[in-house]
């Protein structure tokens, strides 16, 4: 009788049926949602060859750490799983090479990570020698020819690596993972519009994605709507107020919930965004920051006519209580 | 003789339909409150599966699937089942597929309702 080998549990598998049967039958809880191979909820890993076809639509560095979709994959062709954990993503070495404030709350982290790959607007794992783990976005600009990796830090009160920056010096030695997520600039579309909406912090991903378009030759718009509380937490506008002045695709649009001066506008990004544009069916779209504006901007421009594949999201959520 | 899915278009079709489907029931004030809140990239992938079943495609649902999968979900009756296979004739009109091709479809839709409220 064939088995499956699932986290130490030995599992007798009937017939054709898939890992995802296979897993339930036995009572593993374990998530799942189209059983199409589509959504993805059920991933899984394996230490052995997997058929290709259980690997559809992975990216490869989940391909690369073993992933595989259980309601795809017959248990009879997968001996061995576990469940998938981004643990199984590569690791890479980073050094510290320059830190500084961007504004009283945001810090700029510079990192050598020789072999992380060059992905603006995806995020990482970065962690600390002492163990401490945080997702951050890469926020190294497209247009540059450095081969480091920026991150824009927001520094939380008591925060454990918030902490571990401000004391690291330059050389320490951190590791960064990954790349995760899916902003990322997607070329073949170079008349169409960019659309980016984002807060605080999800500036980073953004304007890397702004300027990988760039760098890249986009001339359709490359429109920014970045947003915050007030002016004083609107950072970074010395570069993104010079990106405009070099390049006539992008436009840059700043909002406040109050206190507009000067070309700041008041009003959240996403309301802004959809008044300039009501109709995105030739758009793409990209979000990050705040959840509760990423997923509005995500809504709301569907709604509008953007396609959901063509919609990226990357929601900031803060670690608690650490 | 090709099947209702071939006719349909296949994949290609369903894509297509996908977010238009997916536009209008976010729209439709009878059901939109059980999409609300929903991870929307997650629902998309659930829209499509069962678009590819309704279309006659290749599915692994079994009836027992169906049932679990609105289990939760308060208040569902058949009036919200009449309202999601209304919308789903209603996008297919838009892309112009032929009424019968539409009924065809419908039919297929219809066999779901019992699991989906219940009452299996």
């Amino acid at each position: 009788m064939p088995s499956l080998k699932f986290e130490g549990q030995e599992l007798e598998v009937e017939g054709g049926e898939s890992v995802l049967d296979t897993l339930l039958r036995h009572g593993v809880s374990l998530d799942h949602g189209c059983r199409a191979g589509s959504c993805q909820s059920c991933l899984l890993r394996s230490e052995n060859e997997v058929p290709p076809a259980t690997r559809q639509g992975l990216d490869d560095s989940v391909v690369e750490a073993g992933g595989f979709l259980a309601c795809v994959a017959k248990a009879k062709d997968v001996t061995q799983a576990t469940r998938f954990s981004p643990d199984f993503f590569p690791k890479y070495p980073a050094a510290l090479v320059e830190k500084k404030l961007l504004a009283p709350d945001v810090l700029l982290a510079r990192f050598d990570a020789p072999g992380f790959p060059r992905c603006p607007g995806r995020f990482l794992q970065l962690e600390s020698a002492s163990g401490v783990r945080r997702p951050y976005s890469v926020a190294t600009s497209g247009l540059s020819e450095s081969n480091l990796t920026d991150l824009h830090v927001r520094l939380i009160p008591g925060g454990a690596m918030s902490q571990a920056l401000m004391d690291a010096q330059v050389g320490d030695q951190f590791a960064v993972q990954g790349p995760f997520g899916k902003c990322s600039y997607r070329p073949g579309r170079e008349d169409e519009l960019l659309l980016l909406v984002g807060s605080g912090t999800g500036l980073a991903p953004l304007y890397a994605v702004a300027t990988d378009a760039l760098h890249d030759g986009h001339t359709g718009p490359v429109h920014l709507f970045f947003g915050s509380s007030c002016p004083d937490r609107l950072y970074f506008l010395d570069e993104l107020r010079d990106l405009a002045a070099r390049f006539s695709p992008f436009k840059l649009t700043l909002c406040v919930d109050a206190d507009p001066v000067n070309e700041i506008v008041q009003g959240s990004p996403i309301a802004h965004a959809l008044s300039t544009y009501p109709e995105l069916d030739e758009a793409t779209v990209y979000s990050c920051g705040h959840p509760d504006l990423v997923k509005a901007a995500q809504r709301q421009c569907f709604l509008a006519g953007a396609s959901l594949k063509r919609i990226f999201v990357d929601a900031f959520v803060p670690a608690s209580g650490q | 003789m090709s099947s209702l899915y071939e006719r349909l278009g296949g994949e290609a079709a369903v894509d297509a339909a996908v977010d238009k489907f997916y536009r209008r029931v976010l729209k439709d004030d009878r059901i939109a409150h059980y999409f609300d809140g929903v991870d929307m990239d997650r629902q998309a992938a659930k829209q499509k599966a069962f678009l590819t079943m309704a279309f006659g495609g290749p599915n692994n649902y079994t009836d027992r699937d169906m049932q679990l999968a609105h289990a939760h979900l308060n208040g569902l009756d058949d009036t919200h089942f009449d309202a999601v296979v209304e919308n789903l004739g209603t996008t297919l009109k838009e892309m112009g597929v032929a009424d019968e091709l539409i009924g065809e479809v419908a039919a297929v839709a219809e066999t779901t309702r019992d699991a989906v409220l219940q009452r299996i």
